[in-house]
């Protein structure tokens, strides 16, 4: 009989603290940061990129949403630049774990942004940078690619021409609004 | 339920939550610096000129090998960073490479009978749109190609790539399938034809496209 009871209790604790750990932690495990409060790492020494970076963050910060994207030599929140290696990708988003947080990685890749705005004006080129760094950055504030052929006007869509949209529109803004 | 008992319930309780958060905790503590998802944001071509425009190649052709796989470190590529490697977790990305033979060529200077190899790109983890297809060729597959050419300069991409490779546009745009005569996509793929398409058709749009 006590034997019965003492199973009861075991297996009405497993739930109960089943129930409160899968909800504390339920936020952490999107792919994007639990908070919408984050800093990244500007350690480069390319200027052209680091002022694109400052541009990308300030991008997110002026909007109307709890953004608040700092800067920071030590951040383990990475935004590189790729040269070299063979992806047809703008960017890469890689959400990751890092000492037991939630951290990422970006990865703007140089020879695919420059191939696109070959021939087109200097302010082609920073917008398109731009728009991709505001673009990944959307991923790290929890807003998926919007799919192929969704019309609607957003940074996270996939078919724009970067260089012809690089801020946060309305129903990013909504989204990130509803996440945090 | 008497206070006793109640008690234990509750001490069973915390107890039990205490020592599961911090299992959880130093479990992950002792995580390796690990990619958990990646999402990749690539040129998708919504009208025939701008596929056109940003393709060095189109070109038709059959597959003559199933390929073979490598996996190479993207973040080897990164430069001008002054953080921490340590901070960047490896970040794979999985090429495929096949034996293409050209029937036909349409844009590019690639001719009929040449043998190329197209590496295709696949990240694990990766979170695909729903609506799109992810292929890999199989030996006998015939496409139309929409491709950029891409040769190793450096000492690591030497290394990693070796030759010449051909890559897709994109993972999805990449290739379109021909069967029979016709063309076989996913309409949200290819939103520029339909399915179904005579090859024929479909090529003299491209050549239309291309004048």
């Amino acid at each position: 009989m006590k034997k019965k009871k003492f199973l009861t209790l075991g297996l009405a604790a497993l739930a109960v603290s089943s129930f409160i750990i899968t909800n504390t932690f339920a936020k952490t495990m999107a792919d994007g940061m639990p908070s919408a409060s984050f800093s990244v790492n500007d350690n480069v020494s390319d200027y052209y990129f680091k002022s694109r970076i400052y541009q990308g963050t300030y991008h997110w910060n002026v909007t109307p949403t709890p953004a608040a994207i700092g800067r920071s030599s030590t951040s383990t929140n990475t935004i590189n630049k790729l040269a070299g290696g063979a992806t047809s990708s703008y960017g890469l988003y890689a959400a990751k774990y890092i000492n037991g947080s939630r951290g990422f990685d970006i990865y703007i890749n140089y020879q695919a942004i420059d191939s696109l705005v070959s021939g087109r004006s200097l302010t082609d080129r920073d917008k398109a940078y731009e728009s991709v760094i505001v673009h990944e950055l959307g991923h790290a504030l929890s807003l998926a690619d919007l799919g192929f052929l969704d019309t609607r006007s957003s940074i996270m869509s996939e078919y724009i021409k970067r260089y012809n949209l690089w801020t946060p529109q309305q129903y990013d803004i909504n989204d990130v609004n509803a996440f945090y | 339920m008497k206070n006793g008992k109640l008690k234990k319930v509750i001490l069973s309780v915390i107890t039990f939550t205490l020592l599961t958060g911090g299992f959880m905790t130093y479990k992950n503590f002792n995580k390796p610096n690990v990619v958990t998802s990646i999402q990749a944001n690539y040129l998708m071509p919504d009208t025939l000129n701008d596929l056109i425009a940003n393709s060095n190649y189109v070109v038709i052709g059959e597959v003559l090998n199933k390929g073979n796989t490598f996996k190479v470190n993207m973040a080897n590529y990164v430069v001008d960073s002054n953080n921490k490697p340590a901070d960047r977790a490896a970040l794979y990305v999985k090429h495929t490479v096949s034996n293409i033979s050209i029937t036909q060529s349409l844009k590019g200077d690639l001719k009929k009978g040449n043998i190329i190899e197209v590496m295709q790109e696949e990240f694990d983890n990766i979170k695909h749109d729903k609506s799109l297809s992810k292929k890999v060729y199989s030996k006998g597959d015939k496409y139309i190609f929409f491709l950029n050419k891409f040769t190793p300069k450096s000492e690591l991409e030497i290394k990693d790539y070796k030759t010449v490779k051909y890559l897709p546009i994109n993972p999805y745009q990449g290739e379109i399938q021909i069967t029979g005569d016709k063309i076989d996509i996913i309409k949200e793929e290819f939103p520029m034809f339909k399915n179904g398409d005579a090859v024929q058709d479909v090529v003299t749009q491209i050549q239309e496209s291309l004048k």
